[in-house]
């Protein structure tokens, strides 16, 4: 199965530490942990300052976008990039933390936006979409894939955050989409990019560190503490260089992405150079399970033939790295 | 190949029957209510003191006051599933779940189930509301068998009486709440061995069945009844197609959106009403849990050499079939 292209969209409000003024967004020490420095939301910025999203049903009616749109819009752009028509998806998967409407599902939501027939269903994999997706699919049979698959992460949690209330939900979360299509070959042109290994397991400890209802909210007590964090990478830095003891030296690192920047840190501690670790939420702000995503897509074009990208992740009841090699 | 070793169910003991619903003045009356969808009852999770002051006209307000969740619901019938096929949660390596209703966006559902029978395993949703029973058979036969851990557990669960306005005539004459789950083995025998399946979707036509996360559920009827006979009867032609259906001796289980619906569709394929097992009468429509729970409510009926053909449809628009053989 290979990775033949990658596409985030994210929404045109931009969201600095410091704005706005009026709301309390400073002192969040996971936003800090992450490494978020700027978001971006869906929400205006004067509906924030005013009414700081009270009530995220009123934050819907003026909302800039939607998930399905966010989706949509990353779809559009993937399929122009790569060369491929909607009609040639054999199958739509989706995942949102944040839906409008729980039925029907957002994959046929914003395969509903291209007006084709096409198998579509949810995959939700919560704050570890991305690489949860990988785990799952590579362990199909290849018989049983279509030719192309879209995997579609589309999150919106800004909708959801009171920015009047809850500084540490209000610096943390952005929103964002991202779009992967898999196919059963490579492409013909351009880059192609391999599943060399995917394997998410249980951790012993469920933990919900993040928790979408009406509001969105951080369970701090949840969330992993520096020297957890640093006991995974090693361990997963382990089992890695089992896998392939050059990783540390060539390939690109997607840390777990609520913990970013800590994580990145750690990841140098194994020879892993700065440049090396790629993040998805320091501009865009932690968009739920896009946040891996958002993160490839910026790497995508860099690839270098041979060098292979590592998705990690944990804190959520499960763990473990995706291993993904451009062909 | 996949086999079900066990089914379990849950559901609410509050019934509404239709004077109750005649008695809410909405413009309905039971005898229509009857004649025109074949439901005589519906349960529900909601008080119905609730029901009958508030009409659910603000469904954020039913999750407050729900006697169960779709989380609750779906837990007493994992653990009867599990009970009934003679496992241990601790043995389960895999969980996936579909809901219509859930409380919480993150985590998942399947993720509470898990955490409330206290197994720290791959638990994750797999979702498209109605036509779950045939989307979880089908997703799981994705896998390489080797992939599959020794048992899996398949949770559909739904509170759908939550998203209903009881203010609408046909709406609340619909929906019931309820949980279905079944285990599923690719290396342990079972009574059901599942020969094929199929699940797909027309989206272009996503927006008639819609549950607004905060809202109410709300339906092209005409189009969607129109589009579920159809859709069902097509189904269930393609397996008499494929396979040695034999009508005096297998059985057929339809989404169970309705009773009328469903006698159009065993009319159509002479389906006789004794090898039609449905639940629906007294449950209402229970969304993705109707034909699973219809299966696991009759298991003890499963006569060796027997086919169990199940074709569902519902919202995305999706729609999707199984053909199991109970083992000898």
């Amino acid at each position: 199965m290979f990775v033949l292209g990658v596409a985030a969209a994210t929404p045109d409000v931009l969201l600095s530490g410091a704005q706005p003024r009026e709301c309390a967004v400073s002192g969040s020490p996971i936003a800090g942990r992450s490494g978020v420095r700027t978001k971006r939301v869906s929400l205006p910025l004067d509906y924030i300052r005013s009414k700081g999203n009270a009530d995220f049903l009123e934050g819907w009616s003026v909302a800039t976008t939607t998930p399905t749109l966010l989706g949509a819009q990353a779809v559009r752009d993937v399929l122009q990039r790569i060369g491929l028509s909607i009609e040639q998806i054999g199958l739509v998967l989706g995942d949102t933390g944040t839906p409008y409407q729980t039925c029907p599902s957002e994959a046929q939501r914003i395969a509903g936006e291209f007006g084709v027939k096409i198998p579509a269903y949810d995959l939700v994999g919560g704050i570890a979409a991305v690489p949860h997706m990988f785990s799952v699919v590579s362990r199909w049979s290849t018989a049983r894939l279509p030719e192309y698959l879209l995997y579609v992460s589309t999150n919106t949690p800004s909708q959801h955050v009171h920015y009047g209330s809850d500084p540490v939900a209000a610096g943390l979360f952005g929103d964002a989409a991202v779009v992967i299509v898999l196919g059963k070959q490579r492409a013909a042109s351009g880059p192609s990019v391999g599943v060399a290994y995917a394997r998410l397991r249980a951790e012993e400890t469920r933990r919900t560190p993040i928790v979408i209802e009406r509001s969105a909210r951080v369970n701090t007590e949840a969330l992993l503490s520096s020297d957890q964090l640093k006991a995974f990478i090693a361990a997963e830095m382990q089992r890695l260089q089992q896998f392939d003891a050059t990783l540390s030296q060539k390939a690109l690192f997607i840390a777990p992405q609520l913990y970013a920047a800590e994580a990145g840190e750690n990841l140098t501690q194994y020879g892993v150079g700065s440049q090396q670790i790629i993040s998805g939420v320091d501009e865009t702000g932690f968009s739920l399970g896009s946040s891996h995503g958002v993160a490839l897509a910026k790497s995508w074009n860099a690839l270098q033939s041979g060098q292979p990208v590592v998705l990690m992740h944990c804190g959520d009841g499960q763990c473990g790295s995706v291993v993904l090699v451009a062909a | 190949m996949l086999q079900i070793l066990g089914m379990g169910t849950c559901h609410p003991m509050t019934a509404i029957d239709n004077y109750f619903l005649e008695a809410l003045d909405v413009g309905t009356n039971a005898q229509w209510i009857e004649e025109k969808i074949g439901i005589l009852e519906r349960v529900t999770t909601l008080p119905i003191d609730y029901i009958k002051s508030t009409r659910n006209q603000d469904p954020r307000m039913a999750r407050e006051v729900t006697t169960a969740t779709a989380v609750d619901l779906g837990v007493t019938a994992a653990e009867r599933a599990l009970q009934q096929a003679g496992i241990k949660a601790s043995d389960i390596g895999k969980i996936i779940v579909n809901c219509c209703a859930p409380e919480q966006s993150v985590p998942g559902e399947a993720v509470r189930i898990a955490e409330r029978l206290g197994i720290a395993v791959e638990a994750y949703d797999v979702y498209t509301a109605c036509p779950a029973f045939a989307l979880h058979v089908d997703f799981l036969r994705n896998f390489e068998e080797s992939q599959l851990p020794e048992f899996v557990l398949c949770v559909s669960t739904a509170t759908m009486t939550h998203h209903v306005n009881y203010n609408d005539r046909s709406d609340g004459a619909i929906w019931g709440d309820g949980a279905a789950a079944w285990v599923v083995s690719a290396r342990h025998t079972g009574k059901l061995e599942i020969i094929d399946s199929n699940y797909t979707a027309d989206p272009t036509r996503c927006a008639a069945v819609v549950v607004d996360s905060y809202q109410f559920f709300h339906q092209d009827g005409r189009a969607v009844r129109d589009f579920s006979v159809r859709q069902t009867v097509r189904l269930v032609k393609a397996i008499e197609e494929r396979y040695p259906i034999d009508w005096s001796r297998d059985i057929f289980i339809g989404h169970q959106a309705n009773r009328t619906m469903l006698e159009q569709i065993t009319n159509n394929r002479e389906i006789p009403p004794a090898n039609h097992w449905h639940n629906v009468t007294y449950l209402g429509n229970q969304a993705g849990a109707g034909a699973p729970a219809s299966l696991s409510m009759n298991w003890d009926k499963l006569t060796p050499g027997q086919h169990i053909v199940v074709a569902v449809v519902g919202a995305g628009l999706s729609w999707g079939s199984i053909v199991m053989r109970v083992r000898g």
